[in-house]
């Protein structure tokens, strides 16, 4: 990497950029499809509010290699992140455009002599390459999530999400709490022997508990617990 | 020793040393399925799709904290009396304060774990890190201010009331420190989380993980089958009282703690489906690149400064300042000069000829020049009281006198009873105006920082009297600061002054 003459590093440039195929507009078409998708069954029903879509241009290191008499490809950011799905990135092989004038590109801030020890095969080339990432924020109940889908494939890396759960957590809790307040007032009119009838019924709960409809038959408990 | 100058563009970068490899990490995450309350068939369900290693940024800043608080605690006995314990803290310790420089949304990681130590300077592009975002100025003030709290909180720890207190911050390092970790991103029946695995401990620092759903359903049904009990039993018995003979106060509490009991658990093992160590993502935007903001000159500034490059006021010539030194020589001219961010001032100073006795008794020898910080200072106590107290010998320092405060790079244990000596002294110093040749040993604290110390020398004099101080009220007035060179003979690892 050729130095300035003051001694700072001259900044890594991307050489182009995969063009982004797919607008704001369809992006949120595709997050919103994952959401909803039958596939994943982890969001909850709850409504969704999808906020603001930002695209930014991701930097990657595109590795050209020869490895086993074949001609392999391995793109690594160029930048820190944090995000799910960017350290192993597949994409097909299309034309290299310029970088828009007005993208919002990330800086590389990565050598790409960081990664050559994990390479496989004969170095054939590398270059850095922007790779359009739409940034889509959606909130649900009070939390807000982010889904990173790719501008070009239209690939969704969901990242951190929320989770939906075979537990009735409203049902669990009526059918603790009515029962023993019943059992204790009687228990205090009538007999302190009824006290000894919850704590039987506290049992039945305890390990009985899909019987009285706490757990939602649709996502089965798993035998093991889970 | 002491840093002062904090510009943006020199603030010092270093990193530690990833030490942990991949497949450990990978163990330690596999390992860390199996424990907690987490799902019970995580280790065998949960997919590892991506693990790698990242570095993430921290300020960290290192002051000396010095304190002085006095006061008293008072707690009533049973036969009535109060009983009042006078107290009086001297604080001289070292703080650190970090904080994470970028956003590690759900990841919950914000502050440094690892203590200074075996760190090796940052070179950018040389390994995955993420950018450091935000102000390094404000995150320096952010720094002074959580010390400063931090150093009350040291000195009042004992202290119900307050009846003297002063504390002092001396800065010693502000830098960004990179810290390794290993990013585990996984996937566990349709759900996405993520661990970190600390790079040079090897240790989880936290991360999101799915919940034992059994063992939250059965929680919460404990706790409603214990609050309904409670609730019901003193309904019934405010009611009805029956045969129990309970107190109704007893009563009302155990309705109150059966309701509290209720509304605490149910949003806790509701939304507890993850394990989450701490942070949010509310600020989403944080994700956008982060920049870092440079330091804004001030409109008075601007027209006071013809450009940002600082120049001797004698000769002109460019000063180049060491990193570290805040007081140093013209290479043109020889003048002292004090360099903060912005200005250059001249430092007038004296140097002191060794004395008669001192040159017979170290013939031959070469003393070293160390330099101290000589401040004219009017010390007038308007009040004081303190319990306890007995006559000693020792003389007072306030009123009118002049006060030391070593500057060179000595550690303070040593060089603080020079100063206590010098002050209380007072000696006749004979000024070498020839000027000797010798080691001159290097400022490394600037005027601010040592006129601090003046004020917290004479305070510690002060508590170090028998009695324990409680009341103590006075003007402080500097006159005149100047740097005087005083010459020691060093003999193995001790100083013999030459005045």
């Amino acid at each position: 990497m050729a130095d300035t003459p003051n001694g700072i590093p001259a900044p890594l440039v991307c050489s182009g950029a995969a063009a982004s195929l797919i607008d704001e507009e369809r992006a949120r078409e595709i997050a919103g499809e994952w959401l909803d998708g039958e596939k994943n069954p982890v969001v909850p029903d709850e409504t969704i509010q999808f906020g603001k879509a930002v695209l930014i241009y991701y930097p990657f290191w595109k590795f050209s290699r020869e490895d086993g008499g074949e001609d392999v490809i391995v793109y690594r950011p160029a930048c820190g992140t944090l995000l799910s799905g960017l350290q192993d990135l597949q994409r097909e092989e299309t034309r290299v455009v310029p970088v828009p004038k007005d993208a919002n590109i990330l800086p590389a801030t990565v050598f790409s002599t960081v990664y050559l020890p994990e390479l496989h095969g004969i170095a054939r080339g590398e270059e850095l390459v922007g790779i359009p990432l739409w940034m889509i924020s959606y909130k649900v109940k009070n939390s807000i999530y982010m889904m990173v889908v790719n501008g070009e494939s239209g690939l969704v890396y969901p990242g951190w999400h929320p989770v939906k759960e075979p537990a009735v957590w409203k049902r669990t809790a009526l059918t603790a709490f009515i029962p023993m307040v019943l059992l204790s007032m009687t228990a205090v009119y009538l007999s302190p022997w009824f006290f000894i009838l919850a704590a039987g019924l506290l049992i039945i709960f305890l390990y009985r508990s899909r019987m009285f409809g706490m757990v939602n038959t649709k996502y089965l408990e798993g035998k093991d617990g889970s | 020793m002491v840093l002062e100058r904090s510009v943006e563009d020199l603030i010092s970068e270093i990193q530690y040393k990833a030490k942990i490899t991949r497949g450990v990490a990978d163990r330690t995450v596999r390992d860390w399925f199996t424990k907690g309350v987490k799902a019970p068939d995580l280790s065998r369900e949960g997919v590892v799709t991506e693990l790698y290693l990242v570095y993430l940024p921290f300020w960290r800043f290192v002051a000396q904290g010095k304190a002085v608080a006095c006061g008293y605690s008072e707690y009533t006995e049973k036969t009535g009396n109060v009983i009042r314990n006078i107290f009086e803290e001297l604080i001289d310790e070292e703080f650190i304060w970090t904080e994470c420089a970028c956003d590690t949304g759900k990841c919950g990681i914000t502050k440094l774990w690892l203590d200074p130590g075996g760190e090796v300077p940052y070179v950018r592009g040389s390994v995955v890190s993420m950018d450091a975002g935000g102000s390094a100025i404000e995150a320096s003030k952010r720094g002074r201010e959580e010390v400063h709290r931090m150093i009350k909180e040291a000195a009042a720890k004992r202290i119900q009331v307050l009846t003297l207190e002063k504390t002092f911050l001396i800065p010693k390092v502000f830098e960004l420190v990179y810290a390794p970790v290993w990013i585990a991103h996984y996937s566990y029946k349709g759900g996405d989380y993520t661990a970190i695995v600390d790079g040079v401990r090897g240790e989880v620092l936290g991360g999101t993980a799915p919940n034992n759903l059994t063992a939250r359903t059965r929680m919460m049904i404990l706790t409603f089958t214990a609050g309904g009990i409670m609730i019901g039993s003193s309904i019934a018995m405010l009611i009805h009282p029956g045969p129990y003979q309970i107190s109704e106060l007893f009563q009302i509490i155990l309705l109150l703690l059966g309701i509290a009991m209720c509304m605490a658990a149910y949003p806790a093992f509701k939304e507890g489906r993850t394990f989450v160590s701490s942070g949010s993502m509310q600020h989403i935007l944080a994700l956008s690149p982060a920049t870092r903001v440079p330091k804004q000159l001030t409109d008075n500034e601007i027209l006071n400064h013809e450009s940002t490059l600082l120049k001797c006021p004698v000769c002109g010539e460019v000063v180049e300042q060491p990193w570290g030194e805040v007081v140093s020589a013209c290479k043109k001219c020889h003048h002292l000069l004090d360099v903060t961010a912005n200005t250059v001032k001249l430092v007038p100073y004296d140097v002191a000829k060794p004395d008669l006795l001192a040159r017979t008794a170290m013939k031959g020898m070469d003393p070293e020049y160390i330099p101290f910080w000589k401040f004219e200072v009017d010390f007038n106590v308007t009040d004081r009281l303190a319990g306890g107290e007995t006559k000693t010998g020792l003389p007072d320092i306030s009123g009118k006198r002049s006060y030391y405060i070593c500057a060179a790079d000595i550690p303070r244990y040593v060089s603080e009873p020079w100063e206590i000596d010098l002050t209380i002294r007072n000696p006749e110093i004979v000024e070498d105006f020839a000027g000797r040749e010798g080691t001159y040993l290097t400022i490394l604290m600037n005027q601010n920082t040592a006129r601090k110390l003046t004020e917290f020398l004479y305070l510690r004099y002060e508590t170090e009297k028998p009695g324990i101080l409680q009341v103590l009220r006075y003007n402080f007035q500097v006159d005149n600061a100047r740097i005087l060179y005083i010459p020691y003979y060093k003999e193995k690892t001790s100083y013999i002054p030459g005045i």
